[in-house]
């Protein structure tokens, strides 16, 4: 490559999502920075919790307060709680409605084309701003299957209170990691669905989280359970403004698969570079049932995130397709963790990486099949691009096997864009700029062709590439 | 007789970059010989072709060029030869000499006895030698007694050397041992290494078992590295390695190969890394890991990293673990063979792919007699 000019590709454009709004004034309640009891008190007197959970919450912060950093990937030193405001909201309630919505939040959803996706191709939609919800919606025909598509506070207190107790932070419990146990202290908003036996939601549900706040923390926490036979696609957007002081989103996922049934969790992450993405994320699949993850992570300075998945009941199955792009000042260690449990279950994990302009991106995995795991199945590949020799890539998978009838296939790849490849479509009549980003469009197009189109747009214009030289 | 510091046992094999801690794959606790530990100099009274030469010398003393070769277990296995003050001559090959027969050294260790043994190889530019170590008990088996033993090996590559190493380890149950090596190629050097270890079957005891490390640092441009590793691993045996291949120098190469079975109740745990460091452009390597898993007892980990700090470079990993496949069973029933003749012969077969790149015919066929023995 020497004396050759080396390809650039530009950074993700995030001029959509960079735009700010100002909560300087009296409409919006911001609790003080740091991470104290009283703070975790005044967050549970905020939301009205139960008992329960004001007990859960303390217990929680004594486990944060208890539980090292984990000793292995991206550094977060930057990262002080003390300057983190980990509740901030409108003063509004939760409308059902786009119309009585605050003016000033509503045109942030607008622009991000919430309300036009609610309109065209969503069952439901639920907008949560800083740490609270104050859009949530799910259409009439959707409703009356008996969906159930609500603020998880909500839910909390209402009928499906006992439902929320059984199952909230149990997938996950706060013992987890230091920043499941953070969630556990401080969560505040996110979803609850609830899809009734055998019912096959056609369209996608989506959430969409934007913390807009400067210094704050976002604390969601999403709650799905499909039970037998049923079927839903479920959204799930992130964007922020980049502020020059650090973020923080440590929220929490907790899917559950039962016997048969299929959710799929798609992710179109675009924090702002001053965010830490510490989100966790995990699915318990029984018999017959199955999960997929779609994940595509282009924003935020540092990501842990690993989509993890409990394959419990025979024959149950996991696809997992994701995409990272690292770009300049980002970190981001992602991937995807899978127990298999029940015999005959599988998974498939297909991860891609770009990295450019000093970027890091790290591609980190675990597969471990269980001794009842019988004649279990699994294929893993992952593929990293690097377009600069700044920017580094590292590719670190783990696959822990206790049977001797499973079969596991793994294939790793790490390089550059092919001189051949450009070689091949020069010979066409392409010019080389554009056939080195036809290339890196390519290596994308695995995931862009597992989202909705108006998603696979969306990710495709988040990797805007502007290829020069060569 | 020297001790070791009295410690029950040491972090070794350190993955490059560290993972989940649940998995238990971010290092090895290697446990200490216990007592007293006898150094052994397989070096001592060899013959030696014509162009080759032995220097002695003390572990601790060891001259700067050859310590700075990092090795695969890490620094805190050279501490326990350091402090058991065993010696580590050297064996040197002269400039442009190519030696005519392979160097063997046939190292025993002894029943019931901590032992320690230290070789490093200087190969200078344009040499050439193939040197063979042959792992064994001595008479009375390592059965008879729990013995521990221990081997650092180091290898030093000037431009355009060429070393092949063929470490064969075949102690038996219950030894527990370990086999630590360190590689550095100058320009255009090519070091081949291959590893046959047979019947681990040792680590009854929690944390005992064979600990191999191998860290190939491939400095000079155009370098190379071959690892072809086979292994069988039984009983409760436990095998924990850690290989890394160090590409620094622009157009290197490196090409690791991993076969291996696991039986009864045994594990294993592979470490093998890719390192690409800035600079290294040109560069490729790829490892490939096999592992055939016999019994519903056996408990296998591979930790496959590719780690890439250079743009222009080629790193790939593929890796197979499962049993056999019915296909291959189907196809040596149908030629006469019952299933467990079939078991044997693929075993036996993928280890003595290994047992190959033995360069000395009678040990090569000792070897092969051995694993038709033992291995059934």
């Amino acid at each position: 490559m020497s004396g050759q000019e080396k390809q650039t590709v530009a950074d993700v454009d995030r001029t959509l999502y960079d735009f700010k709004d100002d909560e300087s004034g009296s409409s919006f309640y911001r609790i003080e920075e740091g991470l104290t009891r009283d703070i975790v008190l005044q967050v549970s007197e905020e939301k009205h919790d139960p008992d329960w959970m004001r007990d859960f919450r303390l217990k929680c912060l004594e486990i944060y307060q208890n539980t090292p950093m984990v000793p292995w990937g991206p550094s977060i030193e930057a990262l002080d709680m003390d300057r983190i405001a980990t509740y901030v909201r409108h003063k509004s309630d939760m409308k059902t409605s786009w119309e009585d919505v605050p003016e000033e939040i509503k045109n942030t959803f607008e622009r991000l084309g919430i309300p036009k996706a609610e309109r065209e191709s969503l069952a439901g939609v639920g907008a949560q701003y800083d740490s609270e919800l104050v859009y949530h919606n799910v259409r009439e025909e959707v409703a009356q299957t008996g969906v159930v598509y609500t603020d998880l506070e909500s839910a909390l207190r209402g009928e499906y209170a006992e439902m929320i107790r059984a199952h909230f932070m149990h997938l996950v419990p706060p013992t987890d990691h230091k920043f499941a146990a953070l969630h556990g202290a401080v969560w505040s908003g996110g979803s609850f669905v609830y899809v009734p036996k055998g019912v096959h939601v056609d369209i996608p549900l989506q959430s969409y989280f934007r913390l807009n706040a400067k210094g704050a923390g976002q604390f969601e926490h999403t709650l799905i359970i499909v039970d037998e036979g049923a079927d839903l696609h479920f959204i799930e957007g992130c964007s922020a403004p980049k502020y020059n002081v650090a973020n923080l989103h440590a929220g929490c996922v907790e899917l559950y698969v039962k016997k048969g049934a299929k959710l799929r969790y798609s992710t179109i992450e675009n924090w702002s570079k001053n965010m830490y993405n510490l989100n966790t994320k995990r699915a318990l699949v029984e018999e017959d049932g199955i999960m997929e993850w779609v994940s595509g992570s282009f924003g935020s300075a540092v990501s842990y995130l690993y989509p993890s998945t409990i394959l419990k009941g025979a024959r149950s199955r996991m696809d997992y397709t994701g995409i990272t792009f690292s770009g300049e000042g980002q970190d981001l260690d992602t991937g995807a963790k899978v127990v298999m449990q029940g015999e005959d279950t599988s998974c498939v994990i297909s991860s891609k990486s770009i990295t450019k302009s000093g970027g890091i991106g790290t591609y980190r995995s675990s597969v471990m099949i269980g001794r009842t795991a019988h004649r279990a199945r699994a294929s893993i590949s992952c593929d990293s691009l690097m377009l600069d020799s700044i920017s580094r890539t590292d590719t670190i998978p783990a696959m822990e096997v206790l049977t001797d009838d499973a079969d596991i296939g793994h294939e790793a790849r790490v390089g550059r864009i092919s001189d051949e490849a450009v070689f091949y479509l020069m010979s066409r009549g392409v010019p080389e700029a554009d056939a080195r980003a036809m290339i890196v469009a390519g290596f994308a197009d695995s995931v862009s062709k597992e989202l909705p189109l108006e998603y696979a747009v969306e990710m495709n214009n988040l990797i805007k590439l502007e290829m020069s030289g060569g | 007789m020297s001790a070791v510091e009295q410690m029950k046992s040491v972090p070794v094999n350190r993955l490059p970059m560290p993972t989940y801690r649940f998995l238990k794959v971010n290092e090895a606790e290697l446990p200490l010989p216990e007592g007293a530990v006898t150094c052994k100099d397989p070096l001592a009274g060899i013959d030696l072709p014509e162009g080759l030469r032995v220097t002695a010398g003390t572990f601790a003393g060891m001259e700067e060029a050859l310590r700075e070769i990092p090795t695969g277990m890490g620094e805190e296995a050279d501490r326990i030869f350091a402090q058991a003050g065993c010696p580590a001559s050297v064996l040197s090959v002269q400039a442009g000499v190519q030696a005519a027969e392979p160097v063997i050294l046939p190292v025993t260790a002894t029943v019931g006895v901590s032992s320690l043994a230290a070789v490093t190889v200087r190969a200078e530019e344009d040499a050439a030698l193939e040197i063979v170590i042959d792992l064994t008990c001595d008479a009375a088996g390592c059965a008879a007694a729990r013995s521990f033993f221990g081997m650092s090996l180091r290898i030093l590559a000037g431009d355009r050397a060429r070393v092949k190493l063929v470490v064969i380890r075949r102690f038996g149950a219950p030894m527990s041992d370990l086999i630590d090596l360190g590689i550095r190629c100058g320009e255009d050097a090519a070091v081949e290494y291959s590893a046959l270890s047979l019947g681990v079957r040792g680590g009854s005891k929690a944390g005992a078992g064979s600990f191999q490390g191998v860290l190939a640092t491939l400095a000079g441009d155009r370098s190379s590295f071959i690892d072809h590793t086979g292994y069988y691993a039984g009983g409760h045996g436990l095998l924990d390695m850690n290989i890394i291949a160090d590409h620094r120098g622009r157009d290197t190469r490196s090409d690791m190969i991993f076969r291996g079975v696991l039986d009864d109740h045994a594990k294993k745990i592979w470490r093998g890394t890719l390192d690409f460091k800035s600079g290294a452009a040109g560069s490729a390597g790829n490892e490939q890991e096999d592992t055939l898993m016999l019994s519903p007892g056996v408990h296998n980990s591979s930790v496959p990293l590719i780690l890439c700090g250079e743009e222009d470079v080629d790193g790939r990993h593929g890796a197979t673990i499962g049993q056999l496949s019915d296909e291959i069973l189907f196809y040596m029933s149908s030629r006469g063979y019952t299933a467990e003749e079939a078991r044997r012969l693929i075993v036996q077969a993928r280890l003595k792919s290994v047992a190959r790149e033995i360069p000395d015919a009678k040990l090569r066929w000792e070897v092969e007699q051995w694993i038709e023995r033992e291995i059934a």
